[in-house]
C-alpha cells in the first residue's frame, strides 16, 4: 500500500502540492488527472524520490510505501527505487541490446549469475508482453524497436528488479493507438502483481485502466474516488467541469 | 457555448420537438376517442411515422455524439437518458396511434356515455397527458421537484385502471352482447395505463440525468 499524509511540497517559494492525503491499495491502478502544472507528476515522483534531484525543493508530511516513511533519515534511495519502479513519458532505452537493457538493473545491483539473469530477462519481457516480438533478436539494439515496443522494453526493465510499485508518468502519450492499447492491456495484467500509479492527460485512458482516480488542480487534490463514480457522477463541480471539457 | 454543449443542446431540442409531437398525438387521440372523431383519429395515425422518424434520428445522433465526443459524467448521463426517453416517447406514440386506430375501426361506437363516465376515461387521459407534459417541464427546468408528483399520478392511473376492470367485468356479465365492445374498451384503458407507466420511466431517466439517482425498481421512489 502507498500512503500520502498531509503532503506539502515546494519548488523554492512555489507551493506545488497543498495538503495532499490519499491511500493507494496494493494491486490497484490509481490514475492522476488534471491540467498541466496542477502537481500530479510532482506528486507521482515523490514516491520514488525523483524530486530529490531538483534543487530547491522542500517537502512536509509523510510519504509511506509499505508503511515505511520513505523520507526519513537512513532510507536507502537505491533500495527504494528497486521497490518503486518508474516508466516515463518518452521511452528511454539505453544504447544497448534489448537483452542488456532488461538485464541492466540486475547487473548494477550486483547479480552476475548468467542463468538467473537470462531467466529474469525472459520473465520480465513476458510480463511486459514483449517476449514474442523480441525473443529472436535479443542481441539487437533497443533502438531498432518501435516506440511502443521501446516503452514496453522500459516497463520490462522496471519489472526485472521486481518492484512492488510501478509509477507511470504519461506512459502512452507519445505512442500510436495500437501501442497505447497494448500498454493499457499490460497495465490490466500487471496490476495482478504490482501497485500501479499512472499520470495521464487522456481521461478516457484513466477511465479505462484505473480503479481509482485523483483529480488535481492548482496543487490541490480536488477529488479522489472510484473511477466509475468519478466519470459518471463526480462529487465536485470542478471535477465535472474538467472531465466534461467545460474547464476554463 | 462550447462545441460539446452546442451538440448537447441540439440533441435536447430534438427530443423536445419529439415530445411536443407525441403530446399532441396523445391529446388528439383522446379527443378522437371521446368524441368518436374518425377524421382526427386518421390524422393521428398518419402522423405516427413522424414519431418513428424522430426516434431513429435521435438514436443516430446520440450514437454519433458518444462515438465522437466520448462524454462523461453529466453529459454521459444526459445522452443515455435521451436515448431511453426517445424510445419511450416512441412507445407512447404507438399507444396514441393504437387508440386512434380503435376509433377508426369504429368497433365500439355504441359504448354509452354513462359508462365512459363511470370508467373515468377522460380523467385517465388527462392524467397521463399531464404526466407527459410535467415530465417535459422537469427536463427543461432541470429541476426534479415535480418528479414525485408525476410518479404519484401514475399510481392514480393504475388505481383507475384496476377499478375499470371491475366495472367492465360487471358490464359484460349484465350485457354479454356487448362483449366485444367491452373488451375493446379494456384494451384502450390498458393502453392509457401503459402510457402512465412509460411517463414514469421517463421521469426516472430525468432523475438519473439530473441527480444521478437510480429510481428504477426502487421501493422509495419519492
Amino acid at each position: 500500500m502507498i500512503q500520502a499524509k498531509n503532503i506539502d511540497f515546494y519548488y523554492d517559494d512555489f507551493h506545488a502540492l497543498k495538503g495532499i492525503s490519499m491511500e493507494m491499495a496494493a494491486n490497484t491502478v490509481t490514475a492522476f488527472i488534471g491540467p498541466s502544472g496542477c502537481g500530479k507528476s510532482t506528486f507521482l515522483r515523490l514516491f520514488n524520490r525523483m524530486n530529490d534531484l531538483i534543487p530547491g525543493t522542500r517537502l512536509t508530511g509523510e510519504c509511506l510505501v509499505e508503511e515505511k516513511d520513505i523520507y526519513t533519515r537512513g532510507v536507502n534511495v537505491d533500495e527504494l527505487r528497486k521497490q518503486v519502479g518508474m516508466v516515463f513519458q518518452k521511452p528511454n532505452p539505453f544504447p544497448k541490446s534489448i537483452f542488456e537493457n532488461v538485464a541492466y538493473g540486475l547487473r548494477v545491483n550486483g547479480v552476475d549469475d548468467r542463468k538467473f539473469i537470462e531467466q529474469r530477462v525472459k520473465e520480465s519481457l513476458v510480463g511486459a508482453a514483449l517476449w514474442d516480438e523480441v525473443k529472436d533478436k535479443l542481441k539487437k539494439s533497443a533502438f531498432e524497436l518501435s516506440g511502443g515496443q521501446q516503452q514496453r522494453l522500459c516497463i520490462a526493465r522496471a519489472l526485472a528488479i521486481k518492484p512492488s510499485v510501478l509509477l507511470m508518468d504519461e506512459p502512452a502519450s507519445a505512442l500510436d493507438p495500437i501501442s497505447t492499447s497494448k500498454i493499457e492491456e499490460l497495465i490490466h495484467e500487471l496490476k495482478k502483481e504490482y501497485t500501479i500509479v499512472i499520470v495521464t492527460h487522456n481521461m478516457q485512458q484513466a477511465a479505462r485502466v484505473s480503479d481509482k482516480t485523483g483529480f488535481f488542480m492548482l496543487g490541490e487534490l480536488v477529488e479522489f474516488s472510484d473511477t466509475k463514480k468519478m466519470f459518471l457522477n463526480p462529487d465536485k463541480e470542478q471535477t465535472q467541469n474538467y472531465i466534461t471539457g467545460r474547464f476554463g | 457555448m462550447k462545441h460539446t454543449e452546442k451538440e448537447l443542446t441540439a440533441l435536447k431540442e430534438q427530443v423536445g420537438e419529439m415530445w411536443q409531437l407525441v403530446l399532441s398525438q396523445l391529446e388528439k387521440s383522446k379527443q378522437a376517442y371521446l368524441t368518436g372523431d374518425i377524421e382526427l383519429a386518421r390524422e393521428v395515425a398518419s402522423r405516427e411515422k413522424r414519431v418513428n422518424t424522430f426516434e431513429l434520428k435521435i438514436d443516430c445522433d446520440c450514437e454519433n455524439f458518444i462515438a465522437l465526443f466520448a462524454p462523461v459524467a453529466v453529459d454521459l448521463r444526459l445522452v443515455l437518458s435521451l436515448i431511453k426517453i426517445s424510445g419511450t416517447l416512441e412507445r407512447i406514440g404507438d399507444f396514441a396511434d393504437g387508440i386512434a386506430r380503435h376509433v377508426i375501426s369504429d368497433a365500439c361506437s355504441k359504448l354509452a356515455d354513462a359508462l365512459k363516465e363511470e370508467l373515468k376515461i377522460e380523467i385517465m387521459f388527462d392524467t397521463v397527458i399531464s404526466m407527459l407534459s410535467d415530465s417535459f417541464v422537469t427536463l427543461e427546468s432541470e429541476n426534479t421537484k415535480l418528479s414525485g408528483r408525476i410518479l404519484r399520478k401514475d399510481e392514480e392511473v393504475d388505481t383507475l385502471y384496476r377499478e375499470s376492470v371491475g366495472i367492465l367485468t360487471r358490464q359484460i356479465e349484465k350485457n354479454p352482447a356487448q362483449g366485444y365492445c367491452i373488451l375493446e374498451t379494456l384494451l384502450v384503458l390498458r393502453k392509457i395505463e401503459r402510457i402512465g407507466d412509460h411517463c414514469s420511466n421517463i421521469v426516472e431517466e430525468i432523475v438519473f440525468y439530473i441527480d444521478a439517482k437510480i429510481l428504477k425498481h426502487s421501493k422509495n421512489r419519492e
